[in-house]
C-alpha cells in the first residue's frame, strides 16, 4: 500500500486535491478531425457563393444584352424590307447562321465576339402589325458559334403531372437554354441528363407543344450559353 | 502483494502514470494541426478575397441595373416634339438632355406634369457622381424647384438656331437655365444621384441602326469630339471626321463644350434641322461604375 503514495493521482486524491487529467493522443486526433470536418463544411460554402456571384453577373449582363438586342431588332426590322414568313411561325432574325438582316457586328455586345444576342420573331396574325420578338442574350462557354435550333419531337413528359419535365429524342436539350414554345411562352432548362434527351424546366409548359426553340453553342453538349431571355410585342411595319 | 510487502525496501519506485501526451505525441499533433491550418488557411484567404470581390461586384451590379433601367425607361418616353442634345466637355465627360412625355411627379412637392426634360451627367469633382434630373415642363401648378413653365409645344415654335440659343446656357452658364451640379454639395433633393463613382459616361448616336448603303454592316456610331475651345454662337463649323463620316455640320462649339444636338419642329423629320438623316434613331451609352466593367446600352429612341 505504501507504493501507492508514488502514484500522484492517488496521492492527490488522498490529499483531497482535484485530479487534473490530460488529453490522450486519440482524443486530440479526434478533435482535429472534427475541426477538419467543420472547416471543410465552411469552405464548401464558398463555391456556392461564387456561383451566386456568377449568376448575378450573368443576370446583369444578360438583361442589358437582351434589351440591347430587342431595341436593335426593333430598329432594324422596322427599316428592313424582309417580309415575315407565314404568320404564327418563328423566324430566326439573328444568330451565327443568320446575319443578313442583323449583321454579325451588331449581334455582338460591345464588339466582343463571346457575348451577344439571338433574335427570333413571328407575326402574330396575318395583316396585323403586331410582331412578337424574343431576344436571348448569350455568353459563350468555349467560343463556339451560337445558333437557335428548332427541336421537333420535343415533348412535355406525359408522366410528369407538374409539366416541368421535357424530353427530346435527339438530345438537343442544354442547361440554361430557354425552351421557346410555338406560342411564345418560354421556360428555362435547369438540368438535363447526360445525353440531353431529358430536361427539367423552371416553369410549366403546355403539354400540347411538340416543337420548341432552344439555343445551342457549337461543341457544347450539355450547357447552353444563354443567360437571359426577353419577349416583347412590337409594331414593326406601318 | 508479496512483491509489494516483501520487497518494499529494495524496490525502485514505480514510474509515474502518464496523464498528458509525450513529446512525440505532441509533435505529431502539432504537425498535423499545422498542416491542416496551412491548407485551410490558404483556402480561407482566397475565399475571403473572392467573397470581398464578389461583394464589390454585387454592389456594382445593383448600381448598373439601376442606371440601365432608368436610362431605358427615360429614353423609351422620348418625345420627338422636343429635342435631344449630347455634349462632351474637354475632359471627355458627356451630358445627355432630352424631352420626354409621360407622367412625372415632382421630387420636391406634389406637382405633376405630363412632360419633362431629362438630364444626365457626371459631376466633375473627384466624387464623380452620376446624376439624373427630371425637370417638369409646364406643370399644372406653377412653383419653384424642379419645374419650368415651358411645354413641348413651345419647343416646337423654335427653329434650330432658337433652340440652340435656349440651350446655350445649359452648357455654358453655371447660373443659366439648368446649371450643372458639379459636386455633391450642389446636388439638391431634386437632383438625385444615381451611382457613384461613375468613371465613364459616353453617349454616341446613330441615325440608323441599319446602314441603308450597306445592309451587311452595322450602323455607324457618331460621337461628340472631345473639347476644343471655340466661341459660340458663332455658327462656326469644322469638318470633323467621326467613324469615317464628315460630321462637322453637326458639331456646335460652345466654350469648352461641344454640343451635338438634334431638334425637331413638330415632326419626326424636321424641316429646319440641317440634315434630317442625321437625326438619331438610337443612342449607345457606355458607362462604368467604380472600377468595374464598362457596360454598353443600345437604346432606340421612343416607343417601338
Amino acid at each position: 500500500m505504501r507504493f501507492e503514495s508514488y502514484i500522484p493521482a492517488a496521492a492527490a486524491k488522498r490529499r483531497g486535491e482535484k485530479l487534473r487529467g490530460g488529453f490522450t493522443l486519440t482524443e486530440v486526433l479526434i478533435a482535429i478531425i472534427v475541426m477538419g470536418i467543420g472547416l471543410t463544411m465552411a469552405a464548401a460554402l464558398f463555391p456556392a457563393a461564387m456561383k451566386e456571384t456568377e449568376t448575378s453577373i450573368n443576370d446583369v449582363n444578360g438583361t442589358i444584352i437582351a434589351a440591347n438586342g430587342m431595341d436593335i431588332a426593333a430598329g432594324v426590322l422596322a427599316a428592313d424590307s424582309t417580309d415575315f414568313p407565314a404568320p404564327d411561325t418563328w423566324y430566326v432574325f439573328a444568330d451565327a447562321d443568320n446575319t443578313s438582316i442583323i449583321p454579325a457586328g451588331l449581334q455582338q455586345y460591345s464588339g466582343e465576339p463571346n457575348r451577344g444576342f439571338v433574335i427570333l420573331g413571328r407575326q402574330l396574325a396575318a395583316g396585323r402589325n403586331e410582331y412578337q420578338l424574343v431576344s436571348i442574350a448569350y455568353w459563350k462557354n468555349a467560343g463556339g458559334d451560337v445558333t437557335a435550333e428548332e427541336l421537333s419531337g420535343f415533348a412535355v413528359d406525359p408522366n410528369d403531372t407538374t409539366g416541368l419535365t421535357v424530353t427530346h429524342v435527339g438530345g438537343g436539350l442544354r442547361v440554361g437554354s430557354p425552351v421557346i414554345a410555338p406560342n411564345g411562352k418560354f421556360a428555362v432548362i435547369l438540368s438535363v441528363n447526360d445525353d440531353g434527351t431529358e430536361g427539367y424546366l423552371d416553369r410549366r409548359l403546355d403539354s400540347s407543344d411538340n416543337t420548341a426553340w432552344v439555343i445551342h453553342e457549337a461543341g457544347m453538349n450539355t450547357k447552353s450559353p444563354a443567360i437571359a431571355t426577353l419577349v416583347r410585342t412590337v409594331m414593326l411595319k406601318q | 502483494m508479496s512483491y509489494r510487502s516483501g520487497h518494499s525496501g529494495s524496490c525502485r519506485p514505480r514510474r509515474l502514470r502518464r496523464l498528458g501526451l509525450t513529446l512525440i505525441e505532441m509533435l505529431v499533433t502539432i504537425t498535423i494541426l499545422v498542416i491542416l491550418l496551412m491548407a485551410f488557411g490558404s483556402i480561407l484567404t482566397s475565399s475571403q478575397r473572392a467573397v470581398s470581390a464578389s461583394q464589390d461586384v454585387m454592389k456594382g451590379n445593383n448600381a448598373v441595373t439601376a442606371v440601365a433601367s432608368l436610362l431605358r425607361e427615360d429614353l423609351v418616353n422620348f418625345a420627338p416634339e422636343g429635342f435631344v442634345a449630347i455634349s462632351r466637355d474637354a475632359a471627355g465627360n458627356d451630358r445627355l438632355v432630352f424631352t420626354t412625355a409621360g407622367t412625372y411627379k415632382s421630387m420636391v412637392d406634389a406637382t405633376i406634369a405630363n412632360c419633362a426634360r431629362i438630364e444626365y451627367g457626371v459631376t466633375n469633382d473627384s466624387d464623380r457622381i452620376l446624376w439624373r434630373r427630371a425637370v417638369l415642363l409646364n406643370p399644372h401648378v406653377a412653383s419653384a424647384g424642379d419645374h419650368e413653365q415651358v411645354c413641348l409645344a413651345d419647343y416646337k415654335l423654335y427653329d434650330h438656331a432658337g433652340l440652340l440659343g435656349i440651350l446655350n446656357p445649359f452648357f455654358t452658364d453655371p447660373a443659366g437655365l439648368t446649371p450643372s451640379p458639379n459636386s455633391l454639395a450642389q446636388l439638391s433633393d431634386n437632383w438625385p444621384f444615381v451611382a457613384q463613382p461613375c468613371s465613364r459616361l459616353e453617349v454616341d448616336w446613330t441615325p440608323s441602326l441599319l446602314d441603308p448603303n450597306d445592309p451587311n454592316n452595322p450602323g455607324d456610331w457618331y460621337s461628340c469630339p472631345t473639347g476644343q475651345t471655340r466661341l459660340w454662337p458663332g455658327e462656326e463649323y469644322d469638318p470633323v471626321k467621326v467613324g469615317g463620316y464628315d460630321v462637322g455640320e453637326y458639331v456646335k462649339y460652345s466654350g469648352a463644350y461641344h454640343v451635338c444636338m438634334t431638334a425637331t419642329s413638330g415632326a419626326w423629320n424636321p424641316a429646319n434641322w440641317e440634315d434630317a438623316e442625321m437625326f438619331p434613331e438610337a443612342l449607345r451609352i457606355r458607362f462604368r461604375v467604380g472600377d468595374g466593367e464598362t457596360f454598353e446600352l443600345i437604346v432606340k429612341l421612343g416607343k417601338n
